[in-house]
């Protein structure tokens, strides 16, 4: 069990919460596999209340932060949104198999329904900053266009990650929010599959997660379709209001819960074999604090993303900056000596950069912090 | 055609940045040149910033304790820190992040990005150079650590950007913050002189200037005057003693050194300050450094201490040179 302190607690859309927490021990490191839960518990009204799972929706790569995100349903989740920044929140964990193993697995499609994307998104996340060789395709089913958390953040990661992919599929109601996205109205389903993945249907490995008729149709689906049980992964998400678990239902359960109990018990010895060896020495634990910047953007990674997409194309016979002066012999002199810097300086002369706008990659950081060239 | 000289001066690393240069190309030749150099310079900066909480450099230091994939870029860079960690004994050490935010030094120098938010790890451990694993095609630092490649940085993109340079380019001059990297003639024809900042008043010009060359050269300032401030009702400066884990405390207040290369120039000027005038000079002399000048303060008044034949008394103070021979 360790404990975490509330940063924030925020609606990403109508019915889905994203809480983010931080460390306030520093006992040891918090070593998840993406795809894992957690289970969490907090302070109301002075008293503890019960654990409850919820997959952990934060990269493995973010070590200071822990991330889950949930569906406001139920007194549970309920408390979760009130929860103030500060407050303390019991974690213990992690728990579960859902994980891709990235040297078996290289072509993986992730099948989302609703708040099913939540391991995924840690998947994902993972993926993108260990540049990951995996092929990975998502396709994330939701009820409506005005429900679909992590939209943009899932459009930058694509943009970022060239071996990951995204489909939104909307079930009911118009797609025109999405535009730009790669969108299908309906409900998942082989030929979407195939549609997607552009190849046959048995080289991938599944991992379905989301409400169980959703898993269950999709599953069944699959199986129809000849994809062997082997290459079908679920993870179970109830919705009821004291339950809401990452649970492996997979059948035949024996052989898949063997299998994920052999992979979760050698993750285990991999995680306490790597505690061992990052455990800080005892004489900082007491000291350690964690102070990530939660927003990971700043007005100058803003400024450079701005500059470095102004700056002309390179490739091209450029046109002439019109700030690049020419100077002769005699130059104005013009002291480049700074107040601030000790600058060993010549005299050059100084003209103000006027940069052509031409076609040149572009970049942009979103609200979460990524940061996406094209 | 007769030679011309190009200048733009920017804000990037954290400071200004100027590059010069002198060539009888077009000027639209010169121009898609600077505007290269600029972007490489913006991308280096976006890649390996700790102001900035997703360059690669940052979410390296998130994932301390973890084994990272990293670019090879930052794998070079990497080992080069590594290596002159190693070559300095310890007197440069990427792990002094920590002891440097403690001292107070957490924010952007530059007034329009002193509000940026970054990640603070002023509460970890400074460790060894040695504690940096570098493999194949990853890399790893202790949990509970974290890098800032400092100096080492902006001398590494500097030797980057001069081996770039095109032979069409007669001349450059490139002033990244403090390091200058430089090579062949001004418009005028002659080679470069570097005139050196007084620590007393770093808005003038001091009595000395380093004479460069017609090959690639590096001169680096490293200084106690400036990157500091008052932190928790103490006065502090951005050069850590990895030893002490404190500000330095020498008589030693800015170091120009100038060098074959800009990493080894500027990586130099830092360990000056480090040492102290006594012990400095034949260090430097020892590792390389074709010319220094320190100035100094022994608390009541300035001197200077120097060596190498590059440092020249500037024409200006010609009549001066007695005091200083």
């Amino acid at each position: 069990m360790q404990k975490y302190s509330v940063i924030s607690s925020q609606s990403l859309t109508p019915t889905t919460l994203l809480l983010t927490l931080k460390k306030t021990d520093f006992n040891r490191p918090f070593s998840f596999q993406p795809g894992q839960y957690a289970a969490i518990s907090f302070y109301r009204k002075h008293r503890p209340t019960a654990a409850r799972c919820f997959s952990i929706v934060s990269s493995p790569t973010d070590q200071e932060i822990l991330q889950f995100s949930m569906r406001t349903k139920g007194r549970f989740t309920g408390a979760l949104k009130d929860l103030k920044q500060g407050d303390t929140v019991k974690v213990r964990g992690p728990f579960g198999g859902f994980v891709i193993e990235s040297a078996h697995e290289p072509n993986v499609v992730l099948l989302a329904g609703g708040i099913g994307i939540t391991p995924f998104m840690s998947m994902i996340r993972y993926a993108t900053a260990t540049q990951s060789a995996s092929q990975i395709i998502l396709v994330f089913s939701c009820a409506a266009q005005d429900d679909v958390p992590f939209l943009d953040e899932l459009q930058a990661l694509e943009r970022q990650n060239r071996n990951f992919k995204v489909f939104f599929v909307i079930g009911n109601g118009p797609i025109d929010r999405l535009e730009g996205t790669k969108t299908i109205s309906g409900r998942i389903t082989p030929d979407i599959i195939r549609q997607v993945t552009g190849d046959s249907l048995t080289k991938q490995t599944y991992f379905i997660c989301g409400p169980n008729p959703f898993m269950k149709a999709v599953t069944k689906s699959l199986q129809a379709q000849g994809v062997p049980q082997g290459q079908l992964l679920t993870e179970a998400f109830s919705q009821g209001p004291n339950r809401q678990t990452g649970k492996m239902r997979s059948w035949p359960l024996n052989i898949y819960f063997l299998g994920a109990m052999g992979m979760a018990l050698g993750s285990f010895i991999v995680m306490v074999s790597d505690l061992l060896k990052t455990l800080p020495p005892s004489s900082i634990i007491s000291t350690l604090k964690n102070n990530t910047a939660i927003n990971l953007s700043n007005s100058r990674q803003k400024d450079l993303d701005s500059l470095v997409n102004n700056l002309p194309d390179l490739t091209s016979s450029a046109p002439v900056s019109p700030g690049a002066q020419t100077a002769d012999a005699g130059l104005a002199s013009t002291s480049q000596t700074s107040t601030s810097t000790p600058a060993t300086t010549p005299t050059p002369t100084r003209t103000v950069p006027t940069p052509t706008p031409v076609a040149a990659p572009k970049c942009t950081t979103t609200a979460s912090g990524v940061t996406t060239c094209v | 055609m007769r030679l011309k000289q190009y200048a733009e001066t920017n804000t990037a690393l954290g400071s200004d940045v100027t590059l010069t240069v002198v060539s009888r190309a077009s000027e639209s030749k010169v121009a898609k040149l600077l505007g290269r150099l600029w972007h490489d310079i913006y991308v280096f900066e976006r890649q390996f910033s700790r102001f900035l909480p997703m360059s690669e450099l940052s979410v390296f230091n998130r994932s301390a304790g973890l084994e990272m994939p990293i670019s090879p870029e930052f794998k070079t860079l990497l080992q080069a820190a590594k290596a002159l960690g190693e070559q300095t004994n310890g007197l440069y050490n990427p792990f002094i992040l920590p002891a440097l935010q403690r001292a107070g030094y957490t924010k952007s120098h530059v007034a329009q990005y002193a509000n940026d938010t970054q990640d603070d790890h002023s509460a970890k451990q400074v460790v060894a150079v040695n504690a940096l694993k570098i493999n194949q095609n990853t890399a790893s630092i202790p949990y509970g650590t974290a890098l800032d490649l400092g100096g080492c940085g902006k001398g590494y993109l500097g030797q980057q950007l001069s081996d770039s340079m095109p032979d069409w380019v007669q001349g450059y001059w490139l002033s990244l913050g403090g390091d200058v990297a430089a090579a062949g003639q001004d418009a005028s024809g002659k080679l470069w002189q570097v005139s050196v900042q007084r620590a007393d008043n770093p808005s003038k010009s001091s009595d000395f200037v380093i004479s460069g060359a017609s090959k690639q050269f590096a001169v680096a300032t490293s200084g106690t005057i400036i990157h500091k401030g008052i932190h928790n009702g103490k006065p502090w400066h951005h050069i850590i003693d990895p030893r002490s884990l404190q500000p330095a405390a020498t008589d030693v207040l800015l170091a120009t050194v100038y060098a074959k290369s800009s990493l080894q120039a500027d990586v130099l000027a830092s360990c000056a300050i480090l040492l102290g005038s006594k012990k400095a000079l034949p260090y430097l002399k020892k590792h390389g450094a074709k010319a220094v000048l320190l100035q100094c303060s022994d608390g009541k008044e300035g001197f200077v201490r120097h060596f190498g034949r590059a440092i020249q008394i500037a024409e200006a103070n010609m009549d001066k040179a007695g005091i200083y021979a």
